[in-house]
């Protein structure tokens, strides 16, 4: 999201001791006359008054853009980046956002920092005093750019191991057929958060600035249209088969299958949602779901799963 | 991880500004600040240093300092920090213990402070560490700046700032690597070395700006008066008193009392100088002589007005027209007591005050006491005072003289050398004239004090020891005089110093301090006379040494002038001339706006400067700034004009498909494309080549006559 900068700033530690001591000196320089004690003043009044202008300016009219993940799950580390532009022509000097840090950003230039965070459990989670800090140029001022808060939504721990081992004779057959035969790869496309990280192929990824997955020219059969209802589920079952949904869709996706989900959005409002367009939505939803009544997709063709089987 | 999650409540936090800050105290340090921490201590010790004071202690602080800085690291924690908290408490307890004691308190604080700072140094293991030493070293500094004593300071303290910036920038990437799991650089490097010292000198100047403007725009009150101790101690000579006994303190004392600065161009010919240099600078006269110690005696001080004599004080009848006069300004440091210092045959002194104090000897006096230094100006006559002798039985004993032919305290040895010296003289200045023959002949000048014990101190001068000081001289002719029935008293006050080419102005020291001897002439009234031998010089070092002295002193010159004595009568007084001087020169902007020089002056700037004027009036620089500004010149030639967000491409494409560049120069106008792109994005690109093949390819390509 694009937000508009709140720039702050305030004295460090030392910033307050030289300010307490010109004022003090100031004061004795009045009451005695010494000018050099008004030149010791004045000296530190002018750090300070120089180091305020460099600190503020240093911030000052950039373009800060949270990027929170697409979506991201719990137990797993994942990154919330901060994408910084300067607009106005001016280098700027020691940038950092969590721990992430940039000695410079040059003129007109952008960068991206990143910092980790790990959850313990799915949910919405909202984000609290982010900022893009820097103690430039010297240790008397500490500006920040004070970001506004968001959310994240955190899905469920995937667990994949009933979703494998339901396709095990499918996907048996998909690697027999797919096996050493590179030509049968049709397409390449971007690393997404979740693809399986073999399918990456490294050599083009080594030659480009980003990863490559190799989409599978099988067509695993035609689109589907699943639905879980989740309502009959007690708590316990419910996170159990939450991780295992999670599992089941990103193994589904993986395989490049055509398959939609009835899921609920942000807006709250149930839709057909794509495993392969919309997961973020959908792991929107499994992460903020949190029981109630299940309101049954309309049509014939589709497919209810059998949650008992799944958290066997 | 950069963030603190909160599971119970859904939240995902940065850190605050306490853990941020906090984050890197307690980590180690590296060798780099650790010596930076040093170099501010050792600064801090040499501005102790540059006052005199504690010079032995000093010394010996330096080997651990050295021994630290080749180590750079502190000493492990151990058996030293307990021991070092035993040092500290010692010192307190013996700088408590000294405080009623004849060392001044600040001299105790910084004594205390800088055994701490040597403690703090060994034990200087993370940043609450530096913090600790930094404020040390800035509480020694401000305890030297609020003792005021020398002008070695400010040599002293831009280094010490300079360092200070160093351990400040130092700490700032110390907090940075603290929070980083990334590499963190505390210089970050940005472009070349000549970028990045261009631009630390750019922030230097700027800083150094804002400095000296703050210094000269803080307001300044009138301040409660109170000269410092250290002044007080430079000036003492100059009290009610005279003493023979003391040994001369004073005489070898740099420290710098006052400037004398002509005001007019004309007496800066080396023959008035050297003239004006051999004045002297009038400062009280004493009456009383008793064992070897001149009071003041009996004198009538009173207060004059001159307010309605624009702040002028006449020395001399107006009615006795004066030749060849002279403008000095006097430059004067505070002194206890405040009096005016008079050059010889000054004829009316400029003060710009509404009173001052005037005693019966002519002794003047400033009423109210001030911070920082007095100006005033003192109109001299340069040329030799003719002194109208007499009989000594021409003076009359009446109120002015009767004090001044006392008898008091002469031995009864001096008074029949002084009747020996008397006999067969008739007039004042031929006794004068033996008198300072015999004290000259006799006697030699010296600093040095001997041990006189009970005899009387001129006795002992002329007849023992036969050597002594001004003051010895001064006194020994005093008493000659008056044994021989001429009013005499001693003088004190200051020759006229060193004369510094470059700054143009004579330097006052303390050491220039003198005692000569006035006498009184019926026709002349009181007239000086100098009977201390002149001391051999001891030819006053290499050209270039006295060439360094001299800057030396030009430095001290502005330090004094600009800073040191630089009040809020200065600071009125340069507000108005600012004023004035931003009036005038707007003025004169106005008046001479119109003049041929000013025409021709800016035919010459737009001719210097056409292209970058055409450039700039088109608004081609700031709009597209990636473009080089050859093509820039070269596209604002055309009878069409490209958009900002147009490319050099797709401009040329319009170019030629509208027809205002034939289809011949499509390859010519390709290659211009080529070398744009090499020369804005490509790294390294050779810029000097892309202007010169771009120029002469653009040179070829014109375009077609009748196309607007």
């Amino acid at each position: 999201m694009l937000i508009k900068p709140r720039q702050r700033i305030s004295l460090s530690a030392s910033g307050k001791i030289l300010l307490f001591l010109a004022v003090f000196l100031l004061f004795a320089a009045q009451n005695t006359g010494n000018n050099l004690l008004y030149l010791v003043s004045s000296c530190f009044f002018a750090g300070l008054l120089l180091s305020l202008f460099f600190s503020w300016r240093n911030l000052s009219e950039l373009t800060v853009e949270l990027l929170p993940p697409d979506f991201c799950f719990a137990g797993q580390r994942s990154f919330l980046r901060c994408r910084v532009i300067d607009r106005s022509g001016r280098a700027r000097y020691s940038l950092a956002f969590g721990d992430d840090y940039s000695a410079t950003l040059p003129a007109g230039a952008m960068v991206v920092l990143k910092a980790a965070f790990t959850t313990a459990q799915r949910g919405r989670y909202h984000t609290s005093q982010l900022k893009l800090f820097s103690c430039y140029p010297v240790d008397l001022f500490f500006t920040r750019v004070e970001i506004p808060d968001a959310w994240v939504a955190v899905g469920p721990t995937p667990d994949f191991s009933r979703a494998r081992a339901d396709s095990a004779d499918t996907e048996g057959a998909v690697q027999k057929q797919v096996s050493g035969k590179e030509g049968d790869y049709w397409m390449q496309s971007h690393y997404r958060e979740g693809d399986d990280s073999s399918l990456i192929n490294w050599k083009i990824s080594a030659r480009s600035t980003q990863e490559w997955v190799l989409v599978k020219s099988i067509n695993a059969g035609s689109s589907r249209r699943l639905y879980f209802d989740l309502a009959p589920l007690s708590s316990e079952q419910l996170e159990l088969c939450l991780r295992r949904i999670m599992g089941l869709l990103l193994h589904l996706r993986n395989l490049h299958t055509e398959v939609y989900v009835w899921a609920a959005g942000p807006e709250k409002s149930y839709s057909w949602l794509s495993v392969k367009s919309d997961m973020a939505q959908i792991v929107f939803w499994l992460a903020c779901y949190e029981g109630g009544s299940f309101i049954t997709p309309p049509g014939d063709d589709v497919e209810n799963v059998d949650l008992q089987k799944l958290m066997v | 991880m950069g963030f603190v999650v909160d599971n119970k409540n859904f939240l995902i936090t940065g850190k605050s500004r306490a853990e941020i800050r906090g984050a890197p105290t307690g980590k180690p340090l590296d060798r780099i600040i650790f010596r930076l921490a040093l170099c501010l201590a050792a600064l801090a010790f040499l501005a102790v240093y540059s006052t005199g004071f504690l010079r032995g202690m000093l010394l010996a602080l330096m080997p651990p300092i050295v021994y630290l800085f080749w180590r750079g690291q502190g000493l492990k924690p151990g058996i030293f920090d307990p021991l070092a908290g035993i040092a500290s408490v010692v010192a307190l307890g013996s700088a408590l213990y000294h405080r009623s004691g004849p060392v001044p308190g600040v001299v105790l604080l910084i004594e205390f402070t800088s055994v701490i700072l040597l403690l703090q140094l060994f034990k200087l293991r993370t940043l609450r560490d530096v913090n600790g030493a930094m404020i040390l070293s800035l509480m020694i500094v401000l305890a030297v700046a609020a003792m005021n004593v020398n002008f070695i300071f400010p040599l002293v303290l831009m280094p010490y700032i300079l360092n200070l910036f160093l351990v400040l920038r130092w700490i700032s990437g110390f907090r940075h690597r603290g929070v980083a799991s990334a590499n963190v650089s505390v210089w970050p490097g940005m472009g070349s070395l000549r970028r990045q010292l261009a631009g630390f000198l750019v922030s230097l100047a700027l800083f150094v700006f804002v400095w000296l403007a703050l210094f000269y725009f803080i307001p300044r009150t009138e301040s409660l008066g109170l000269a410092s101790e250290a002044s007080k101690r430079r000036l003492q000579g100059f009290s009610d008193t005279l003493s023979l006994s003391e040994i001369g303190l004073l005489e070898d004392n740099p420290a710098v009392v006052m400037r004398v600065k002509p005001v007019e161009e004309r007496t800066m010919s080396p023959s008035i100088i050297r003239r004006l240099g051999a004045r002297y600078l009038r400062g009280t006269t004493f009456s009383a002589y008793k064992s070897g110690r001149w009071e003041k005696g009996r004198t009538r001080r009173w207060f004059t007005d001159l307010r309605r004599n624009m702040g002028n004080f006449p020395l001399v009848d107006k009615k006795s027209p004066q030749r060849d006069t002279h403008v000095l300004e006097i430059i004067l440091e505070n002194t206890e007591p405040p009096l005016v210092f008079v050059p010889d045959q000054a004829t009316e002194l400029a003060l710009g005050l509404p009173f001052i104090g005037v005693e019966d000897d002519r002794t003047l006096y400033f009423i109210n006491r001030v911070s920082g230094s007095r100006r005033y100006l003192a109109s001299v006559v340069l040329n030799p005072l003719e002194v109208r002798d007499s009989a000594v039985a021409a003076i009359p004993v009446n109120r002015s003289t009767r004090e001044f032919l006392s008898t008091a305290g002469i031995s009864d040895r001096l008074a029949q050398l002084a009747q020996v010296l008397a006999s067969g003289t008739e007039n004042i200045a031929v006794r004068v004239e033996k008198a300072i023959a015999f004290l000259q002949r006799q006697c030699v000048y010296s600093l040095s004090q001997a041990d006189f014990g009970t005899t009387d101190p001129v006795e002992f001068f002329i007849f023992e020891s036969k050597e002594g000081s001004c003051e010895h001289f001064a006194t020994a002719l005093a008493l000659l005089l008056r044994a021989m029935q001429v009013p005499a008293r001693p003088v004190s006050g200051y020759s006229m110093g060193d004369w510094n080419d470059v700054g143009k102005f004579f330097t006052v020291r303390q050491g220039h301090a003198h005692t000569w001897v006035e006498v009184y002439f019926p026709d002349s009234g009181w007239v000086p006379f100098d009977p201390t031998p002149v001391a051999e010089d001891g030819g006053g070092g290499s050209e270039i040494s006295r060439f360094l002295l001299s800057l030396w002193e030009t430095y001290e010159g502005y330090w004094f002038s600009y800073v040191y004595s630089f009040d809020n009568r200065s600071q009125v007084l340069g507000f108005r001339r600012i004023i004035t001087t931003m009036g005038d020169n707007l003025r004169g902007l106005i008046q001479n706006f119109f003049r041929v020089e000013y025409a021709l002056l800016c035919l010459v700037v737009a001719v210097a400067f056409r292209r970058r004027l055409r450039l700039f009036a088109c608004g081609v620089v700031r709009s597209s700034n990636w473009i080089p500004q050859w093509y820039s010149e070269w596209e604002i030639e055309l009878p069409v004009s490209r958009n900002p967000a147009e490319t050099p491409a797709e401009f040329h494409e319009r170019l030629l498909r509208d027809g205002v560049i034939g289809s011949e120069s499509r390859a010519a106008l390709a290659a211009v494309v080529r070398l744009i792109d090499e020369a804005a994005f490509k790294a390294g690109a050779d810029q000097v080549f892309c202007r010169d093949r771009g120029r002469e390819l653009l040179k070829k390509i014109k375009p077609r006559k009748g196309v607007h």
